[in-house]
């Protein structure tokens, strides 16, 4: 059986609506595409800046408490709760005030061993107890596998005196 | 050979077949067009949120740095001691407001001048440091800062 | 243009006539167009706050180590004294870079300023006594000095 609707019907004569519809199908696929471009783009720099003001704020508070406190598991403790602190135990490396540790976070931030979405590398390095001691933090998207793209870097201190400090 | 009355036939389909892929690709428009409305909205929003919720808590940690002293006064309201006078920053269930006062008055949570919007702010005093917290359609930010007095 | 309606045996086919399309499709082309831009327009406007205030915040803790890095060595020089006016220990000051000090009858202060940025500093003061110090000021300021400019405005007098 015949489709009655013809671009070209009986009479020979070309139906301009159908050749007008390809046109525009073809021209209006081609302008999506260009402008899908654009709305993906914009959702992406929208993510990118949400993840980096979070890992701005959560930098903040780690040199805050390391430097009041002086101490990375307190720290971490502090920002993470207690079962960062239990899980960050295994992947301590060194000991005293020298050491690093490696936590995989959420965009949110929020310490998460499952559901990884980047990570959070700490190193602490200082001459003895009560002396000045460096803290660095990288955010980078790498899995375990590989270090992956550094997002973000901040180092502070702490200057904690011997004979204690009065402030 | 075409039977009479078939041509009209033909053209009465192929005009009701044309009108209806009209229709179609006018739903079609209206539709992707609502959908890249939604799509602006959002990130629109998310920005509006992000903006006011962040920049919230980086001003009131800046003014903490930039002062002598600051004191909880209740969760909801910070005061900032400084350079002769006394700012207090408070939440009015609004707003992030701040309001200046001379050194010796008594300050009060009203009257202020809006900085933010703000669904919630909540400061808290956490060992020494000030625990920071704005909220603004639910983008929430947290930031520590120490505090000198303790 | 419109709705034709098949009146003779030269009018043209009846349906949609042509132009309406093109017409639509312009209009939503530059509806969609405008609202890629407006997003692409919001998301880089919230990505360059979002840099500039992560970048400020990486300033402000280099500035902030930096600073205890001066209070370190500073400490370190005043607690190799017992007196806080031998002339060694203020000659030794002097060497601190940026770093002034006031003899006080209880101990001594030191003051220095380290740059956050072009436009902050972090301003300083630490009182050191008995042993230990206490720190005075430990404060974000305008590069300018901490002495307000005049803004012009009519005080009464």
């Amino acid at each position: 059986m015949k489709s009655p609707i013809k671009a070209v019907p009986a009479g020979g004569r070309l139906n301009l609506f159908f050749v007008e519809m390809i046109i525009v199908l073809m021209f209006f696929s081609i302008a999506s595409a260009v402008i899908l471009n654009a709305f993906a783009a914009s959702g992406r720099l929208s993510r990118e800046s949400g993840r980096l003001e979070r890992m701005s704020f959560c930098a903040q508070s780690a040199a805050e408490i390391f430097s009041e406190t002086g101490n990375l598991p307190q720290t971490l403790e502090k920002l993470f709760g207690s079962n960062s602190y239990d899980i960050r135990g295994g992947d301590l490396e060194g000991g005293g005030y020298d050491f690093q540790v490696k936590l995989p976070l959420t965009e949110e931030c929020a310490y998460s061993p499952e559901n990884a979405e980047l990570y959070m590398l700490v190193s602490v390095s200082g001459e003895e107890p009560g002396g000045l001691s460096e803290m660095q933090i990288v955010f980078t998207d790498g899995n375990d596998s590989s270090d992956g793209e550094v997002l973000y870097t901040i180092t502070a201190g702490a200057y904690l005196p011997r004979k204690g400090t009065v402030s | 050979m075409n039977r009479p009355g078939s041509g009209r036939l033909a053209e009465t389909v192929s005009s009701a077949a044309s009108m209806t892929l009209f229709l179609i690709f006018s739903v079609c428009c209206l539709i992707i067009i609502a959908v890249a409305a939604s799509a602006y909205g959002r990130i629109s929003g998310n920005y509006d949120s992000t903006f006011s919720s962040a920049a919230a808590v980086r001003y009131i940690t800046n003014k903490i740095r930039a002062g002598e002293s600051a004191e909880v006064l209740s969760e909801s309201e910070l005061l900032l001691k400084g350079d002769g006078c006394v700012t207090l920053i408070y939440f009015d269930g609004e707003a992030v407001c701040e309001r200046l006062f001379a050194e010796g008055d008594e300050p009060v949570s009203s009257g202020g001048e809006k900085m933010f919007e703000a669904e919630m702010l909540t400061v808290e005093n956490a060992d020494g440091l000030i625990k920071i917290t704005a909220e603004d359609s639910g983008h929430s930010f947290t930031a520590y800062c120490r505090n000198r007095e303790k | 243009m419109g709705v034709k309606e098949n009146t003779g045996k030269n009018s043209r086919p009846a349906g949609i006539g042509t132009g309406y399309l093109s017409l639509m499709m312009i209009f939503v082309t530059l509806c969609l167009t405008a609202l890629a831009a407006l997003s692409l327009s919001a998301a880089e406007n919230e990505k360059s706050f979002s840099v500039k205030s992560a970048d400020y915040t990486a300033e402000y803790y280099a500035a902030d180590l930096e600073a205890k890095r001066t209070l370190a060595e500073i400490d370190s020089v005043v607690s190799g004294y017992s007196d806080y006016r031998d002339f060694m220990l203020l000659a030794e000051l002097d060497e601190v870079n940026g770093a002034e000090y006031e003899t006080l009858p209880d101990g001594l202060t030191v003051r220095w300023k380290t740059p956050i940025n072009d436009r902050q500093d972090i301003s300083c003061d630490v009182k050191f006594s008995g042993g230990g110090f206490e720190i005075l000021v430990w404060r974000t300021v305008s590069s300018g000095g901490t002495e307000d400019a005049p803004l012009g405005i009519w005080l009464g007098e």
